[in-house]
């Protein structure tokens, strides 16, 4: 068990990840070949400006206030700190790196581990916000399942176990087992759950972003 | 990496670990102490047992090593106390690709992360089974 779990589980975890975002991302393009309307891109009414630098930040800052950050400033800067180190810490962690540089002989720079150890506590924070949201929040609650909870919990959980190995504490080499199985676990429901906002929240947001921004109500995928 | 007290903590290191042969009496407990690493990525030391290791049929040729065209011709009988030639950061040195930590970790990690049919007393296979924290 504990051999499968840290030996061929993660690479099958890694294909399956790697292939299911590429099926994910065929299929897309697949069911929205068949356009359903279309017309060319509307002309351009306006001549669009010289923008200084000045006014690119400008209109940058006025545009946020069309988005989440008008509604929610602390979810704003919870959820973007939190996807930032979701990707960030783990890649930059010295274990890892070592693990990789024994692996395939090359590794990244990776961080002091203080650092990266309070790193993953602002993980479990911005995870703790999220849940007492989910918990707290009516209305956020009322459009809450089961399903949400796991969500959060296979992209928490890599984290929390991560936290306890680091500072070793209950029975070392179990948490050290789950952390690579939570780590598997993730990887390999990233394409298949939520969490394949991963790849799908690009392709939202520059195809519908594009649609009604540059080209003007033409649709291009 | 490349700072002085990183050498000089290696070539200490290596005097704990190659001290006396193992034809004489060895300290069982040696302790790599790896608490002078790079600056904010150390662990704590490292308790090796090595009359442990010797008594689990590894010979010293399996460990100690000087390579010649892919062949380990160390003579074991320079495997001496204070012999500076055959300490390990005599070649792995802190400028070379496979540096001291590079080369414990390569070393240790050779065995320790193999998958064992012997499941009752297993060897520590992550960090913190080495590195242990007090």
């Amino acid at each position: 068990m504990v051999d499968f779990v840290q030996g061929p589980l993660i690479s099958i975890a890694f294909i399956v990840f790697i292939l299911g975002l590429l099926f994910q991302w065929i299929q897309f393009f697949r069911l929205t070949r068949k356009k359903e309307w279309g017309h060319p891109p509307l002309p351009r009414e306006i001549k669009p400006e010289k923008k200084t630098a000045g006014k690119i930040v400008a209109s940058c800052l006025t545009s946020l206030k069309g988005t989440l950050w008008k509604t929610d400033p602390v979810l704003t800067v919870v959820t973007t700190v939190f996807h930032v180190l979701l990707i960030g810490a783990p890649l930059f962690l010295l274990g890892h790196n070592i693990l990789l540089y024994q692996s395939w002989g090359w590794s990244l720079f990776s961080l002091p581990e203080a650092l990266s150890d309070g790193l993953t506590l602002i993980v479990l924070v911005c995870g703790a916000y999220f849940l007492g949201r989910r918990l707290l929040v009516a209305r956020v609650r009322a459009i809450t399942t089961l399903y949400d909870y796991v969500v959060l919990l296979i992209a928490v959980a890599p984290f929390l176990t991560g936290f306890f190995a680091y500072r070793q504490w209950f029975h070392y080499e179990t948490v050290m087992m789950l952390h690579i199985l939570s780590g598997n676990i993730m990887l390999i429901t990233i394409p298949f759950t939520k969490l394949g906002h991963m790849l799908f929240f690009f392709l939202y947001r520059f195809f519908l972003g594009g649609e009604y921004g540059f080209l003007r109500g033409a649709r291009t995928w | 990496m490349k700072r002085l007290g990183f050498s000089v903590f290696f070539i200490a290191l290596t005097f704990i670990l190659m001290a006396g042969s193992p034809l004489m009496a060895q300290s069982d407990m040696m302790l790599l102490d790896s608490s002078k690493g790079r600056a904010g990525k150390k662990r704590p030391p490292v308790p090796f047992p090595h009359n442990l290791h010797v008594e689990k049929g590894w010979s010293c040729k399996d460990c100690h090593h000087l390579y010649e065209k892919g062949e380990n011709i160390l003579d074991e009988s320079t495997l001496e106390e204070g012999n500076k030639e055959i300490q390990c950061s005599a070649c792995h040195g802190p400028k070379s690709r496979l540096h001291l930590e590079r080369a414990y970790h390569g070393q240790c990690l050779g065995c320790h992360k193999k998958p064992l049919k012997d499941r009752e007393k297993a060897p520590p296979r992550y960090c913190g089974g080495c590195h242990v924290r007090k």
